[in-house]
């Protein structure tokens, strides 16, 4: 721990040295100019340093010849790397106080006070510095681990899947660090595809913590059951036997699709989204209703789905509730206008008509997903 | 912002909701409104200052309908403003809680 005197007057410098080396702060510095006192900090001719010098207290004079110290403690402060460095005014002179505060000084001393006065300002400023630094590191730490938790739950997702007679993209735009929007693909066979979407409620960590308890079931269920209506049974089960225990509503919407390549039909459940929007060949939007509760709400639930078929070349957009809801406005407004623009783009290359849309989903308050697939 | 009042009378619990319903609303919901109302016979959710409602919302009010029915209450939703009134539709909330918690 380490202080910094700053005062043009030796007869200062070493009184308030002595005063706080007998105190037992071992680690003092003294500078006689305000200049002499920035070239310290590595602010010399107005450089930022990258990383800070090893103070946790600068004991500023106020009156001192060519910059003052009211003008550096200006200069320090709006510093980046010691926008939480306290700095203690000394100063005779009340007059300059309101200015000192001003300028981001944090407490000042008067000159001839008593001792007892000065450490125990000093001991506040030096403990509430330290304070700040570990709950600096604190938050650096729990970014970091955010953003380690971010990547994770990337690899999970899966990679664009591109064949002849069908391609999927997908665009995730997130709002937190982490989320519980996620989309999951697989082929089941040679003719059939499972695509889901889901959105667990809520924000943050909970919510990823919850998709990625569900994403490490959808390979076995899709895989095994692949039926829209079993699907959607068995999620229901495996959600509430997951989480119904908990006192918290834990749940979430999802949309699932089975293509079948040859049949040429997509059978769907959607349970909780607003319609995915399926456009084929220059025809009029089909949308893909709700057909059911979110999951894990209810206990007994209806195995309901929807069906499709297609026989021209097309593409299904699948969205969460984020890229068309707007506060106090009509959803109904949101889905046409998502509507009007995906139909005016729709011959884009898959991955292209994906990434115009995620445009849409930007400055969002919610967590967005999209998902594309194109058959052809 | 969610914010609530209820009025009471003998038989009957009327919930004056405002704001914004989404999954911040669930603690309120489920510390605050659901122990005091499940007290009473009837129980009415006056929707008429709610703005928005978002697919995390929903599942909150089905939460909430449920539990109250499954104690032997009834319950009303009421004065659905027509912006929520369209979340509604869309994700077929009168056909899954049925229309006489609507009329």
């Amino acid at each position: 721990m380490c202080i910094l005197i700053v005062d043009d007057s030796m007869l200062n410098l070493a009184y308030f040295k002595q005063v706080l080396s007998e105190a037992g702060y071992s680690n003092i510095e003294t500078a006689v100019s305000a200049e002499d006192a920035l070239s310290r900090l590595g602010m010399s001719e107005g450089r930022v340093p990258r990383k800070a010098a090893a103070f946790d207290l600068i004991l500023l004079d106020i009156v001192m010849p060519h910059m003052n110290g009211i003008e550096a403690c200006r200069l320090i402060k709006s510093c980046p790397p010691y926008t939480d460095l306290p700095i203690i005014f000394l100063t005779g002179d009340r007059r300059h106080f309101k200015e000192a505060f001003g300028a981001g000084g944090m407490d000042f001393i008067e000159k001839g006070a008593p001792e007892y006065e000065l450490l125990a300002r000093v001991q506040s400023a030096i403990r509430l510095k330290k304070e700040t630094d570990i709950r600096k590191s604190r938050e650096i730490g729990l970014r970091k681990e955010l953003q380690l938790a971010k990547r994770v739950q990337k690899t999970v997702l899966p990679p664009p899947l591109i064949e002849s007679g069908i391609e999927i993209h997908a665009q995730y735009i997130q709002s937190d660090e982490v989320s519980g929007d996620m989309f999951y693909w697989t082929r089941i066979d040679e003719k059939r595809c499972g695509i889901m979407l889901i959105d667990v409620a809520g924000h943050g960590l909970s919510s990823a913590l919850i998709s990625m308890s569900v994403r490490s079931l959808l390979d076995g269920i899709v895989k095994r059951l692949s039926e829209p209506s079993r699907v959607y049974l068995e999620l229901n089960r495996q959600v509430r036997s997951l989480f119904g225990g908990s006192r918290d509503s834990i749940y979430l919407t999802a949309i699932y699709l089975l293509i079948d390549e040859e049949a040429r039909e997509i059978r769907y459940f959607n349970a909780g989204h607003p319609p995915a929007l399926f456009l084929q060949a220059d025809r009029k939007a089909q949308y893909l209703e709700n057909t059911g509760v979110p999951l894990g709400i209810r206990k007994t639930i209806e195995g309901r789905g929807g069906i499709c078929r297609y026989d021209a070349p097309g593409k299904i957009l699948l969205y969460t509730d984020g890229l068309v809801e707007t506060p106090r406005q009509s959803i109904r407004g949101g889905i046409a206008d998502l509507e009007k623009y995906a139909s005016r783009i729709r011959y884009l290359p898959n991955d292209r008509f994906a990434e115009k849309l995620a445009v849409l989903g930007q400055g969002k308050n919610d967590d967005v997903c999209i998902v594309s697939v194109q058959l052809n | 912002m969610f914010a609530y009042q209820i009025h009471k009378n003998e038989t009957e619990a009327v919930v004056m909701l405002e704001g914004d319903f989404d999954i911040d609303s669930g603690e309120m919901l489920e510390e605050d409104i659901l122990p005091v109302v499940s007290e009473y016979d009837q129980v009415r959710l006056n929707f008429g200052e709610i703005y928005f409602v978002d697919s995390s919302g929903i599942g909150l009010i089905i939460r909430m309908v449920d539990e109250l029915r499954e104690g032997g209450r009834s319950v009303k939703i009421e004065q659905i403003r027509p912006e929520v009134m369209e979340v509604f539709e869309l994700l077929q909330i009168r056909e899954i809680l049925g229309e006489e918690v609507f009329e």
